[in-house]
């Protein structure tokens, strides 16, 4: 059974090889592109000295933002694309072009022939998205000490991508069990992979631990944790008393522009900003949370293609 | 060894085209004691029969007498079918010819000739003629 | 003697329409059996619940005594082609081969290297750049070598040409005649089963109208020539089948015994005949009787 599993992984894998090639050499030159103006721009010098380095960071954004963010989307929905290539097609292809009724009537059992594919498939999955891994590893690791804001950073563990890729791997395998068409199996596996990764990682976010820590502080001052690369979940408002307040109402409080006027009216009545926030230390911990619920809904789905794949029509 | 052909329009049941075709050769001696008849799967192999009904044709000849299955070996004929009357058939088949090319030139078709020999047959069995 | 094939009562629906309903029958082991039927008559459901793919929705089905468990060594017993004949396109011939080979621990090379030196198949050609008979040829030669007990043929014949056809065949009755294969082939186009087939079957609208050996059914039914008669009967005799002229009455009849009535000149039935007489009239049924624990003996049983 392993021939035969890896003789049909053969087709998908070198699919995924071609999209390794072609991501990986865009993430490698922008990355490299990107931090080297960076660098002779004077950024990180100035972040590592602690002064002001608005007008350099305005200078990288306002250069960069447009490369920056499709290929952060690319790097994002890399591994989506490798787990929808190698599950969708999986089961879905056996069935739209019968080759089930070939496979399920050799002298191997239905459960027995599902656990080679997966498996291989799985292996292989796990392979090209751990390189994906490295890749986006190295791309974001560039924007250290740049001072960029970078909401991805404290989500970036190298193993989230290999859990997104298999997570995204299992919902395509469970659609092309259900949908038994392929390009069914990648649309609907595409919507419901988006819909998953954003759901779950909202919840991750709210209800996983480790939980997000608080910070009070006077709100006229700058947080005393500002530059620290926390991730900050929300901000909000508190009066003297500890009651929330909307920013509508500290707006009606202390009407006008940002300032030093403004700051006064604030501290004056005493207004408090409240920080939810995962402090930068706990990437790595964050990261494995979210990877472990990713893999946790995986098994889920892999069940779902497993029960409607064993049970005869 | 003899080779078997099928009329697949005929109407007549294979294993009987098969049984008739081994008494035709035995008759015309073809076929005779000792030799051995095409097995089940050179049957099958040639005229893409099913192979029991090679088998049951088989086992009608062997209820008749004229063939015996040897285990191992295959089916041999055990009894010739040739008369010796057919010895003298020479002349028979001289007039058989004859009377043929009569009919032909008479305008008859193979039906008419074949409608009127199955006549004179039943007549003759029948014990009218 | 276990049947090869059995089905007592065997049901099976699609949502809301059976495709098969109240199937029985028992196809003894060593037959060449013919399943006919118009189209969607149920013919591959049949077929396909005997091999595992589907589950009935009501009755049972024995395959050499058992159900069709998805078990290794019970689905080492049935062969399979369906209609599409089935096959990874991307393969090459010797690919195809050594999957099969892999899957099945009765796999016999020889018998797949003598069916691609017969039919002149390339191992280095991708199945995809086959004709539709080389597919067959293969696909065939696949469902072989795995040495099953039962083949189950899913109108294989379809798309062939008559040289391929006749080939394959030949080639299919020899490995009956060295083995004792039982098979099941299905048709809608009965002569080309005639030759080949000792037991025959008949589906219409999902039910089994006729089954049992075609030496006991041609010998059951007798075709009746006399003067007209108007309704048509015969006696003990079930009609199946009636056509007449102003002056004469052809029947098509179940004989039960003997025609003993001199008006009758008594014509024996071709199966084809016989087949398209009870294709004509959908709610007449010759059955065996549905029971588990015996095989009806080699005739057909009438429910009268």
């Amino acid at each position: 059974m392993t021939w035969v599993a890896w003789r049909q992984q053969r087709a998908s894998t070198v699919a995924a090889a071609i999209l390794l090639a072609v991501a990986g050499p865009i993430l490698l030159v922008t990355g490299w592109q990107m931090t080297s103006f960076a660098r002779d721009s004077g950024l990180p010098a100035c972040v590592t000295a602690g002064g002001d380095c608005r007008l350099l960071a305005e200078a990288f954004a306002t250069r960069y933002r447009p490369l920056l963010e499709p290929v952060s989307l690319l790097g994002a929905l890399l591994p989506v694309a490798l787990g929808l290539l190698l599950g969708g097609p999986l089961l879905a292809r056996e069935f739209e072009q019968g080759t089930h009724r070939l496979a399920w009537t050799q002298s191997v059992t239905r459960s027995r022939w599902l656990t080679a594919r997966l498996a291989m498939a799985a292996g292989v999955l796990v392979a090209v998205a751990a390189v994906a891994a490295v890749l986006l590893t190295w791309w974001w690791g560039r924007f250290d000490q740049l001072g960029i804001s970078n909401r991805a950073a404290l989500e970036r563990g190298s193993l989230l991508p290999v859990a997104t890729a298999l997570l995204a791997f299992s919902i395509a395998t469970a659609a092309g069990a259900l949908t038994r068409r392929v390009v069914a199996a990648l649309a609907a596996g595409l919507v419901a992979v988006l819909v998953m990764t954003a759901a779950l990682s909202l919840a991750a976010q709210h209800w996983l631990p480790p939980r997000p820590l608080t910070i009070t502080y006077p709100a006229a001052q700058p947080s005393p944790r500002a530059g620290l690369d926390d991730q900050v979940l929300s901000s909000g408002y508190r009066d003297r008393g500890g009651r929330d307040l909307s920013a509508r109402a500290v707006a009606r409080l202390c009407p006008g522009a940002a300032g030093q006027a403004v700051d006064r009216c604030l501290a004056a009545n005493g207004i408090q900003r409240v920080d939810r926030y995962q402090p930068a230390g706990r990437a790595w911990q964050l990261a494995l949370a979210r990877s472990a619920l990713y893999l946790v809904v995986a098994a889920l789905f892999l069940v779902l293609a497993w029960w409607r794949t064993l049970r005869p029509d | 060894m003899i080779e078997f052909h099928l009329d697949r329009t005929s109407g007549v049941a294979t294993y009987l085209q098969l049984v008739h075709q081994v008494k035709q050769a035995l008759r015309l001696g073809l076929l005779g004691p000792g030799d051995q008849l095409p097995t089940a799967k050179d049957v099958v192999a040639q005229l893409g029969i099913n192979p029991n009904t090679v088998l049951k044709a088989y086992r009608e000849l062997e209820r008749d007498g004229l063939v015996a299955p040897r285990p191992g070996q295959g089916t041999f004929v055990q009894q010739s079918l040739v008369s010796p009357s057919l010895a003298g058939t020479d002349r028979l088949q001289r007039a058989l010819a004859g009377w043929v090319h009569d009919a032909r030139t008479a305008g008859l078709t193979r039906e008419d000739m074949t409608a009127l020999f199955d006549r004179a047959l039943r007549e003759s069995e029948e014990g009218i003629a | 003697m276990t049947a090869a094939l059995q089905a007592v009562g065997l049901g099976k629906r699609y949502r809301h329409t059976w495709a098969l309903r109240d199937c029985s029958l028992a196809i003894p082991e060593g037959r060449v059996a013919a399943l006919v039927g118009p189209n969607g008559a149920g013919k591959t459901t049949l077929l396909q619940l005997a091999t595992g793919l589907l589950a009935p929705s009501a009755g049972e089905l024995r395959v050499f005594g058992a159900p069709p468990a998805n078990r290794a060594e019970v689905l080492a017993k049935v062969g399979f082609l369906a209609q599409d004949k089935p096959l990874y396109h991307s393969f090459t011939v010797a690919e195809m081969l050594r999957y099969g080979a892999r899957l099945n621990p009765r796999w016999d090379q020889a018998v797949a290297d003598r069916w691609l030196e017969r039919f002149d198949l390339p191992p280095d050609r991708r199945v995809g750049q086959l004709s539709g008979g080389q597919r067959t040829q293969l696909a065939v030669a696949l469902a072989l070598a795995k040495r099953p007990r039962l083949l189950l043929l899913d109108e294989p014949m379809a798309d062939l040409d008559p040289l391929v056809r006749h080939d394959l065949t030949r080639l299919l009755m020899e490995t009956v005649a060295a083995e004792g294969l039982t098979v099941v082939v299905s048709s809608h186009v009965l002569a080309e089963l005639a030759t080949i087939c000792d037991y025959l079957v008949l589906l219409a609208v999902g039910r089994v109208q006729l089954a049992g050996d075609t030496e006991a059914l041609l010998a059951g039914h007798k075709l009746l020539v006399g003067p007209r008669r108007d309704p048509p009967r015969a006696g003990p005799h079930q009609v199946v089948a009636a056509s007449h002229t102003d002056r004469q009455t052809t029947l098509l009849v179940r004989v039960a015994g003997t025609v003993h009535d001199p008006a009758w000149a008594v014509h024996d039935v071709g199966l084809e005949q016989l087949v398209l007489a009870y294709m004509r009239h959908p709610q007449t049924t010759a059955l065996p009787r549905p029971a588990l624990a015996a095989v009806p003996p080699d005739a057909t049983e009438v429910l009268r």
